[in-house]
Parts: structure tokens; C-alpha cells; sequence
């Protein structure tokens, strides 16, 4: 589903990523590790098409189409999504008017026919359950005066909704207290199958223990060093990460 | 000026056999008009706004008996009664009334209303402009301990289709003790010629009165509008007020509000698009002179193309009052690198009794917020239209009669889907 071909890129000129490579194929769930400032970030903002970020070289391919030159949008209308570290407070920008506005946006992409506002309201009430949201939301404007919690089930409910193909979940899990932590986890878990794969990223094997990766890789100075299973985030979790350092 | 001076001698000999208390009102606002002259740089609440288009403007006063058949059905907002006003006269056969309200026009109004009329030192170019040029002028009086169970839309339109003409509306509205309304005062022009507009408004609200208040200005490219609205608020009276303007070539719009009983409440809103080289200069001065009472102000500008704007806000708490609560907020999104805002807002604080706050931020369009909605799937435009449409709903929502918001909305959209293309 996505392929990266020695990557090198970074931020305003400044070099992040130096010649990483990672391949994700579909039903995978792939966690990258690593410190602040491993780039781990700047890898979700170089695949979503962030402005400031540029590739200066190598590849990134997603379903055999190559992305770098793909608007932020195309990205997201050909099914990548990523749920946001900081979700981002937008004034007097109703969720419900916004969502049905990516959906519809999305449908349109496919070819399919729009929603109307009655069906969506079906649709989201449905979704709003599964990540234990009540209905106040639908009314209010987007992540304006939402708690962290709530921000980050927002970022679950949209990509429950959307249904993208490939979902890069940057720190999910931070600023999460134990029970959100769970519903997070349990929006995603059900939303995993054979065609879906995940990027998630996070400090903190913690996450993992509630949504079980196929692959664990340790980003260090923006090249992945070493990838196992869930026995490699455990033995960061009790050595940290110097022990990986060159 | 020597156009106004031609204009105004043409009136006066045009008008023989009106009452001479009222031409010797005409004559002194007149003569205070030509002793003050128009506003320069070195005036300090406005030297933002350029007024030497007016000095030479060519000015002839509308043709108030040119009246061609109107299509209303664009401006009236459904829902409302409907008092229509036709290149400045009252038309009471396309007007629709509530009941408990009493209208009056012409020398009926100037007779029943004269201290209404007299400037006083305060006043500006541009009032005493309008009492020497005014026509029949309109006044409602609302009567005490009725709710008025409809809105009331007070069309004003233009249709001479001539060129540089202008015209001088003069509304009075008594709010009696203890009445709750709803006033939309609207400026629609049916022409795109040079227009200079010079309404003044007076609004007393007695005691205990409750009025929604909303002003749209709209749809003249080449029109000059510049206007005065002054509220007088009573003992525990309440006003709710917002402002919408947009498609005209100049606006300068001045509101002052007197707090001139204890207790009373005014919050004041609007929202101001300008495009191309447009400019909308908001002045708003509010007079804490009483105890217990509570403003709020939020006024909200966008801006693109090489438009420009001017937010000038005061808030006076003067000494001796107690419990004044007071907050000010300019709010400006500036869509292009060619528009300037010049914002300055002010408190003057003689009391210590008092809780203010103020405040002003002017930026663009934030990148985050852009990538956020892109993100999802939306494209620039789109994205960019919801977060300006987001900005302008703050404001929108305030007003609580749902068929004005929806006719603001609507023009909103409309103008940001040329704005942002």
C-alpha cells in the first residue's frame, strides 16, 4: 500500500529524514518509535503533503501512484489520513457541516453518489457511539473548547467516518488518560480488516499494548534502525534508546 | 463644496412654503456644515478615511418623485413587516404595519419631534449635512408594554438611476417602557451609479425596553455611505446590535451609545467585508455615564484585494459610576497583501469602580487551520470558504431573527465565492 524508498527530506531546508525505508501492505499496523526530534512527525507530515515540507529525495508511492507532487487534498481524497497530534480549534466551523463536507468530497472522488444532511445524521449518530461522543457535538464547532480527550476521539470519530485506506496516527495516545486511551484504541481496532493499514506513532509502548502492531520500528536521526515485534517495544521501554544509537 | 452650497440655495428656493422654524434649522445646520467643513488627516477619529471625494462630489438630491415599478422581493426579509422608503420618501402602499406603532412623516414628525432635530456641538459634518438636505424624514414610536410580534424590516431604497445624486434619510424610533422589537434598518441601492448616502438615526429606548437592532448596507459599488446612529439608552433598558456592510465604495458609520439610566445593557456587533479598493471606517464611541451597566463589542472585518479598513472603538466609563462591566473586541482576517486595517481601540477610564477589557488581532487566513481541513479532503477554496465563512458566523449568529441571519449568510456566501475564486 505504501512504499518508501530512501527518503530524504525535512523541514524550511532542514534535513529530518536521511534515507528512510519503510513498505506497509494492506491490514498492517506498523509503530515507529523514537525520541523527540527522531522524525517521527515530520515522516506524517511529509506523507500527508504538509506545506514546508519538502522531499529533496527518493520515493514515496501509495497504491503504485507516486504522492510527491499530490496536493494535501488528493492525498486525503485517495485514502490517507492522519489523525493529528494537535488537532487544530477551528471558529465557527460547525463539525457536523464540516465532516459531511469531506465526506461528500470524498464520495464525489469515488464516484458515488453525495449524502444528504438526514443520512449523514444517521451516519455520524452511528459513529458518534463507537468513540463514546455525545450528540452536544454535532452542534458545536470544531475541537472550540473541546478537552484533549475530546479532541483526539474527534480525530477517531473523522476517521471512522472517511474511511480512509491508510491511517497515520501521530501520538494518539498522548495527553490520553487510561479510559480514552481505550476508546481510542477500541475505535481503532475496529476499524482494522485486510484492506486498512495504520501507521501509529508514539513515544510510549503503552498504546501498543491495546492495539497490537504487526511491525515495531525505532526511528533514530530520522533513519529507522531497527524493526521487530512487540518483544523490541518492550526492551525500549526498560532501555530506552540509547543502546540503539551508533 | 461649492456643489452643496448650489445645491443647498436650489433647496431652500424649492421649498417656499415650508415652515420657517424648519428652514431656520436647515439655514444654522447648514451654516455649521460650511464653519467645520469635512473631516481632514488631522482629525483624530478621522484621519484614516479620505474624504476629498465628497469635497467635489457634484451632488444633487435625489429625485425623491422618481419612482419606476420596484422589485422588493430581493430585500424583503419574509418573516418581518415591512415599512419601504423610495429615493427617501415613505411609501405607505407598499408598506406593511404592526400594530402598536405609530408613524409619522414630513411636518407631522418635525412638528411632534423638533428638538430631534437640533445638532448640538458634538455633532458631526456629516449630521449637520443631513438636517440641512433631509426630506420627509421617518419616525416610529413604539408604544409602552407591547411586544411587537414581528420583526420590522425599514427598507431604504435607492432607485434614481441618475449619477451623483445623494440623499439624506433621517430616522427617529421611541422605544416605549417596557416594548420588545426587532429593527432592521437596510440601505439597498437598485443603481450602480455614484451615490452619496447620509442617513442619521436616532433610537431612544425608555425604561426597561428591549430592542434587536440589526443594519445592513449593501450593494452599490460606487456608493458613499456615510452614516450616524445614536442609541439613548434608559434605566434597565437593552439593546442587541449587529451591523452588516458590504459592496460599497466608502462607508464611514459612527454609532454612539448614552447610557443615560443605570442598569441598562448594550452589545454591539458587526461584521464589514470589503473588497477591491473599498474602504468601511466603523467609529464607535460608548458613554458609560450611569451604574450597572454592561457593554460587550465585537466587530469583525474581512478584507481583501486592496481594500482597507478602520476600526475605532472608545469606551468612556466616566467618574462616579459604579459597576461598570465593559469588554471590546476587533476581531480583522485580511485575505490579501494589498489590504490594510488601522485599528485602535480605546478605553477611558475615569471611575474605579470597573471590570474592562479590550482587545484587537488582525491576520490571515491561519495555515494550520488550512492544512487541517485539506487534510480531510477539502480543496483550498473550499477549506478557505468555510474558515472565512467560520470567522463571519460568529457574528451572524448573534442575530436571533433566523430569516435575517439567513439573508446575511446567503450574502456572505455570496461575496466570499467571488472573494475566494
Amino acid at each position: 500500500m505504501l512504499t518508501i524508498k530512501n527518503l530524504h527530506a525535512g523541514v524550511n531546508g532542514k534535513a529530518i529524514l536521511n534515507g528512510l525505508n519503510l513498505t506497509i501492505n494492506p491490514g498492517e499496523l506498523h509503530a515507529i518509535m523514537g525520541r523527540n526530534g527522531s522524525g517521527k512527525s515530520t515522516l506524517a507530515n511529509i506523507i500527508t503533503g504538509r506545506d514546508d515540507y519538502e522531499i529533496f529525495s527518493g520515493d514515496i508511492e501509495f497504491n503504485g501512484k507516486n504522492i510527491h507532487e499530490m496536493s494535501p487534498e488528493e492525498r486525503a481524497l485517495e485514502g490517507i489520513f492522519m489523525s493529528f497530534q494537535y488537532p487544530v480549534v477551528i471558529p465557527g466551523v460547525n463539525n457536523t457541516y464540516f465532516l459531511r463536507a469531506a465526506l461528500n468530497a470524498q464520495l464525489k472522488h469515488n464516484n458515488q453518489d453525495e449524502v444528504n444532511a438526514a443520512d449523514f445524521m444517521i451516519l455520524i449518530r452511528e459513529k458518534l457511539k463507537l468513540v463514546n461522543m455525545d450528540e452536544t457535538y454535532l452542534s458545536r464547532a470544531v475541537n472550540d473548547g473541546f478537552s484533549g480527550g475530546e479532541k483526539k476521539r474527534n480525530e477517531i470519530l473523522q476517521m471512522l467516518t472517511l474511511q480512509p485506506k491508510l491511517s497515520i496516527l501521530d501520538e494518539t495516545d498522548s495527553g490520553l488518560d487510561i479510559d480514552a486511551l481505550k476508546i481510542v484504541a477500541k475505535g481503532v481496532n475496529n476499524f482494522r480488516n485486510a484492506n486498512r493499514s495504520f501507521i501509529a506513532i508514539t513515544h510510549y509502548q503503552r498504546l501498543l499494548e491495546y492495539m497490537e502492531p504487526d511491525h515495531i520500528h525505532i526511528l533514530i536521526d530520522g533513519k529507522i534502525v531497527k524493526s521487530g515485534n512487540m518483544k523490541l517495544a518492550q526492551e525500549i521501554e526498560k532501555k530506552g534508546y540509547s543502546w540503539l544509537e551508533t | 463644496m461649492i456643489h452643496f452650497q448650489q445645491e443647498f440655495d436650489r433647496l431652500i428656493s424649492s421649498l417656499p412654503t415650508e415652515k420657517s422654524a424648519m428652514q431656520k434649522l436647515r439655514k444654522d445646520a447648514f451654516n455649521d456644515f460650511l464653519q467645520i467643513g469635512l473631516p481632514t488627516k488631522k482629525w483624530e477619529d478621522w484621519r484614516f478615511t479620505d474624504f476629498s471625494s465628497i469635497e467635489d462630489f457634484p451632488s444633487k438630491i435625489v429625485d425623491s418623485n422618481q419612482r419606476d415599478a420596484v422589485d422588493l422581493s430581493l430585500n424583503k426579509i419574509s418573516g418581518a413587516y415591512h415599512i419601504i422608503s423610495i429615493n427617501g420618501l415613505f411609501q405607505s402602499s407598499l408598506s406593511s404595519l404592526p400594530k402598536h406603532i405609530t408613524i409619522k412623516t414630513g411636518d407631522e414628525f418635525f412638528d411632534s419631534h423638533h428638538s430631534v432635530f437640533i445638532n448640538n456641538k458634538d455633532s458631526n459634518p456629516f449630521e449637520f449635512l443631513n438636517t440641512s438636505f433631509m426630506r420627509s424624514g421617518l419616525s416610529i414610536n413604539i408604544n409602552e408594554n407591547v411586544i411587537i410580534d414581528k420583526p420590522i424590516q425599514i427598507i431604504n431604497i435607492i432607485t434614481d438611476s441618475a449619477t451623483s445624486k445623494m440623499i439624506h434619510p433621517r430616522l427617529f424610533i421611541e422605544s416605549g417602557k417596557n416594548s420588545d422589537a426587532t429593527i432592521i434598518e437596510h440601505y439597498y441601492s437598485m443603481t450602480d451609479n455614484e451615490f452619496l448616502h447620509n442617513p442619521v438615526s436616532q433610537i431612544n429606548l425608555n425604561k426597561n425596553a428591549v430592542m434587536k437592532f440589526v443594519r445592513i448596507v449593501e450593494n452599490n459599488r460606487q456608493l458613499k455611505h456615510i452614516g450616524k446612529s445614536q442609541f439613548d439608552l434608559k434605566q434597565d433598558s437593552q439593546l442587541q446590535y449587529v451591523s452588516f456592510s458590504c459592496e460599497s465604495n466608502l462607508i464611514r458609520h459612527d454609532v454612539a451609545i448614552d447610557f443615560n439610566g443605570d442598569g441598562a445593557t448594550a452589545s454591539l456587533n458587526g461584521l464589514s467585508i470589503s473588497e477591491n479598493d473599498e474602504h468601511q471606517d466603523q467609529n464607535i464611541i460608548l458613554n458609560h455615564l450611569n451604574n450597572f451597566c454592561n457593554s460587550d463589542q465585537s466587530f469583525k472585518n474581512i478584507l481583501s484585494d486592496s481594500s482597507s479598513g478602520v476600526f475605532n472603538g472608545k469606551v468612556i466609563v466616566h467618574k462616579g459610576t459604579r459597576q461598570t462591566d465593559a469588554n471590546q473586541s476587533n476581531k480583522n482576517l485580511v485575505l490579501s497583501p494589498s489590504s490594510l486595517m488601522n485599528a485602535n481601540p480605546q478605553l477611558e477610564i475615569y471611575s474605579e469602580d470597573v471590570k474592562c477589557s479590550h482587545g484587537s488581532t488582525t491576520g490571515q487566513i491561519s495555515p494550520e487551520e488550512l492544512f487541517y481541513l485539506r487534510s480531510r479532503g477539502l480543496n483550498k477554496k473550499k477549506a478557505m470558504e468555510l474558515i472565512v465563512e467560520g470567522f463571519a458566523a460568529d457574528i451572524i449568529e448573534l442575530i436571533q431573527f433566523k430569516e435575517a441571519r439567513e439573508y446575511i449568510s446567503n450574502r456572505v456566501s455570496a461575496i466570499l465565492g467571488r472573494v475566494l475564486a
